[in-house]
């Protein structure tokens, strides 16, 4: 990164602005590009849904089966 | 700025020296903003269904 002597070509008063003009510019267009692209990123500003974008793959948890206990018609009434 | 300074170099006037230290503030915040953008990056993985 040897670039230092840029300086004493380009005026830094006019250099500099435009370079850090520049990043912000393309800042701008990234976030506006994704902010137009996709639902979650204005759901977000939305609010509300609270956790729903977290756990969108998770795999529903399996239930312990219920034949352990015995079915109720099987034993008489005493 | 003394004009006729054999250390300034045109066309901007600046010494090489003022220029190397002016850089060195750029690259130090060119550091400092990626660095933000890298935790930026890691947080819209982590809660976003961004590369999901």
């Amino acid at each position: 990164m040897n670039e230092g002597k840029i300086w004493t070509v380009v005026n830094p008063s006019v250099g500099v602005p435009l370079f850090l003009g520049g990043v912000t510019a393309i800042a701008l267009i990234v976030h506006f590009a994704i902010l137009s692209h996709t639902t979650w990123f204005s759901g977000y500003w939305q609010g509300g849904a609270r956790g729903m974008a977290a756990a969108p793959v998770t795999a529903p948890a399996v239930t312990a089966p219920a034949a352990a206990t015995p079915t109720p018609a099987a034993t008489p009434a005493p | 700025m003394a004009d006729n300074d054999p250390n300034r170099v045109w066309p901007s006037g600046l010494t090489t020296r003022e220029a190397e230290e002016l850089h060195d503030g750029l690259k130090q915040g060119t550091r400092i903003f990626g660095a933000i953008a890298v935790i930026a990056h890691i947080l819209a993985f982590m809660n976003t269904p961004w590369l999901h």
